[in-house]
């Protein structure tokens, strides 16, 4: 770093980036190359060819770091990506992966249809409960992934004792940060090998670029990591990481403003008949807010819900939003309403989807920069209509 | 819809049939057309550009006019707007204006009239008289002066006189002048509205369509619009205009007061609003020193940008105004700017504090650097 100082928000906006040295450019620029003219043979820069490594990239690498107290950082294309590095760089056919059972449907599919035909056993646990996970390693693992909050029900894993049990059983402890980012949540500091972005969601978040990161304090778990990006190829592009790093500058604003918001859109929701069970980590009720005030500093963009008239209702509410985006992603500037079972979760297979508390009838709400009066209105207004509509077709009976 | 809604969802194509999120970047020159003899809503982008197109009718309804149309620089959209007044029409401008403005400003051929937009008792029917148009900032840079500009139009109407204000200090989140009877709004984009310094660009916001109509075919004439990745970085800034200047305001309220307790500062200038403050320590080697001591603050010219900038606007930004003028304005020579940006403000406190303290002279003690 140029400067001596560590604040979050300074870092978002300078690590990884000092002016440009040749031109004193404020921002680092778009390296947008294939290769690199070699000085001689054997001498290079550090740079030789974009899939390896790419000025840009390493510098969105270097602030990702930054952000997480981490040395390294590895940025791959897409957040799927950064699993498929991480497993492939830490698990080989005949050992174990223990998974939590509440995870992005897209690592679910991955595990299931892509990793344990080649002979590696996927175990799926509730993390959420921390009897469970220390009875699933028992038995010896090379990896524990956990995603905490869990996408879709928000439910929360003890990162400080997933990584004691991790570590217990011989596993690397994997923490997918992607919901709360390392604006609001810090697993490195918690006892975590690795943290696993999606930097799609609120890292990047303007819901214009797909991306991956991840960040580790372990220097041979960094080498191995760029090493299997290096060979399938999965590294980050040089336009998508700039977008990223402008992008980061505002991380410590969104996150906040959007947890503040997302507590009020839930407190609404709470507060409404239709509504049967709400979750966010900043709700007086929520079952895990002991743990969340530990490990978390808010509650985060995403609240889960369910309404009263389960499926049919929720699928009017979703039908008939109009300020909120019936969309997938989650931590844009834009408030999106998804609904998991059969869109970012179709691909568990239901006994799962079931077991992990991916009801039907569950919906899931990121909340964006809007003024959150308007968004509660929106839902207002809209579970209005859809209560309306299902009571003149006589689905609803309550 | 509240303005933080507006940001958000003002941004989002509505045309775009697959309903992207991020809006759709047309980065084509040309546009088919449907048949020989008729020209369908877009045919090349020097005239209109779909992408551009949303970011100008975002501006357009942030500041409230008619219609926008968005420039490669803001100088280009300063150039559009004084080309309104045509070849030795008298105009009247501010004392107080950014160089670059200045600099423009002499090589036109108009009949130049400053007038003192601060102090409403120096206005008389003589000073409006047969005037073509009136040009100023507020608040001014980098002097920080406002003007009130619900008097200013009542007597800028009453003579047909164009009133013509640069808003680009505050942007619309903070200050609307077309609704205090502005007719034309000036914003450099590259600063506050696209916010992250990655672009420049220019607008011109107009409250009427018999306004926007003759500009537009200017624009068209002279092909000064702003290129369509530009236009769709911008969309994508203004995303978060609020976040951002709600923010770097409030820093900018805590350095202020800093700077009013600290011993080496003789007179701080702010207005309470916005991002950017001045102050000044009564000696020129001196403001040098502490601009040169910085760390986290880059030297360098713009605002509103995430990270922030440290300047000595009269070797700098003010450099192109002519020394006359800048005696006349009375630009202090030791004043520094100050662009405040996304840091933590104790971060930018402590690298002020270890600038303006080192001893006269004397590089600052070396910092720990890695």
């Amino acid at each position: 770093m140029l400067f001596e100082t560590t604040s979050f928000r300074t870092q978002c906006v300078h690590a990884g980036t000092p002016p440009d040295p040749t031109t004193g450019s404020i921002l680092t620029p778009i390296h947008q190359t294939t290769t690199f003219v070699q000085e001689a043979v054997g001498k290079d820069r550090g740079f030789t060819y974009s899939r390896a490594a790419n000025p840009t990239v390493a510098a969105l690498e270097a602030r990702l770091a930054a952000l997480e107290d981490a040395p390294h950082a590895v940025a791959t294309r897409t957040g799927m990506a950064a699993v498929t590095t991480l497993v492939l760089a830490t698990v080989s056919a005949g050992e174990r992966i223990v998974c939590g059972r509440t995870v992005y449907g897209g690592t679910v599919r991955f595990l299931h249809e892509l990793i344990a035909p080649f002979g590696v056993q996927v175990d799926f646990v509730d993390a959420g409960d921390n009897a469970a996970l220390a009875e699933a390693l028992v038995e010896p693992a090379r990896l524990v992934l956990v995603e905490s909050p869990a996408n879709p029900t928000l439910e929360l894993c003890d990162l400080r004792r997933g990584a004691e049990l991790a570590h217990a059983a011989g596993a690397l402890f994997a923490v997918d940060n992607t919901v709360l980012t390392p604006a609001l949540q810090r697993p490195l500091d918690l006892g975590a090998d690795v943290s696993v972005l999606s930097t799609t969601k609120l890292i990047e978040g303007h819901d214009a670029t797909l991306g991956g990161a991840l960040v580790t304090r372990d220097e041979d778990l960094d080498r191995r990591l760029r090493r299997v990006v290096k060979t399938i190829g999965c590294s980050q592009a040089p336009f998508d990481a700039w977008l990223t790093l402008r992008g980061i500058t505002t991380l410590p604003l969104r996150a906040k403003q959007q947890s503040d918001n997302a507590r009020t859109v839930a407190r609404f929701l709470e507060g409404h008949p239709a509504v049967a069970r709400v979750a966010h980590p900043d709700l007086e009720s929520f079952p895990q807010r002991t743990l969340a005030v530990q490990q978390q500093s808010a509650g985060g963009p995403l609240i889960a819900f369910e309404l009263e008239g389960g499926l049919g209702a929720g699928t009017e509410l979703m039908n008939r939003v109009r300020l909120c985006s019936l969309a997938e992603n989650l931590g844009a500037a834009e408030t999106l309403i998804t609904h998991p079972a059969s869109m970012t979760h179709a691909d568990v297979p239901p006994a799962q989807r079931e077991a992990a508390g991916i009801t039907n009838g569950l919906v899931r709400l990121s909340v964006g920069l809007e003024d959150p009066q308007d968004v509660i209105r929106d839902l207002r207004e809209a579970l209005t209509v859809a209560e309306a509509a299902l009571t003149s077709s006589g689905e609803v009976t309550r | 819809m509240r303005p933080a809604t507006r940001l958000i969802r003002g941004t989002r194509c509505g045309h775009d049939p697959y309903r992207a999120t991020a809006p759709p970047l047309y980065q084509t020159a040309t546009f088919a057309q449907a048949t020989a003899t008729g020209f369908d809503a877009y045919d090349y982008s020097r005239t209109d550009n779909p992408t551009r197109r949303l970011v100008e009718d975002e501006l357009a309804s942030l500041e409230g006019g008619h219609g926008a149309l968005a420039y490669s620089s803001g100088m280009a959209a300063v150039a559009a707007a004084l080309r309104l007044a045509p070849t030795g029409a008298r105009v009247l401008v501010a004392q107080d204006l950014y160089g670059g403005t200045e600099r423009l400003l002499d090589r036109l051929d108009l009949e130049v009239a400053r007038i003192d937009t601060t102090d409403p008792a120096s206005w008389t029917d003589a000073v409006f008289e047969g005037a073509h148009l009136c040009y100023l900032e507020t608040p001014s840079n980098p002097l920080l002066e406002t003007t009130d500009l619900r008097a200013l139009a009542r007597w800028t109407r009453r003579h047909g006189v164009v009133l013509v204000v640069d808003n680009t200090m505050l942007s619309p989140w903070l200050q609307r002048p077309l609704e205090l009877g502005a007719d034309l709004v000036v914003q450099s984009c590259t600063k506050h509205l696209a916010g992250h310094g990655d672009l420049t660009a220019g607008a011109l916001i107009a409250k009427e369509r018999a306004l926007y109509e003759p500009l537009a075919f200017q624009r068209n004439a002279e092909g000064t619009a702003l290129a369509p990745f530009d236009a769709w970085l911008l969309s994508r800034g203004l995303k978060t205009l609020g976040v951002r200047l709600e923010r770097a305001q409030d820093t900018a309220r805590q350095l202020v007061k800093f700077l009013r307790g600290h011993p080496a500062v003789t007179r701080v200038r702010d207005v309470g609003m916005g991002s950017v403050l001045a102050f000044e320590t009564g000696d020129v080697a001196r403001s040098q020193q502490v601009v040169e001591g910085t760390e986290l603050f880059s030297i360098a010219v713009s605002f509103g940008g995430v990270a922030s900038s440290i300047s000595l606007p009269c070797v700098m930004s003010h450099a192109s105004v002519p020394a006359a003028r800048r005696s006349a304005v009375q630009l202090p020579p030791d004043l520094v700017r100050i662009a405040v940006g996304l840091e933590d403000p104790g971060d930018l406190i402590a690298d002020l504090d270890r600038a303006l303290s080192a001893p006269r002279g004397q590089p600052r003690p070396a910092t720990a650097s890695a």
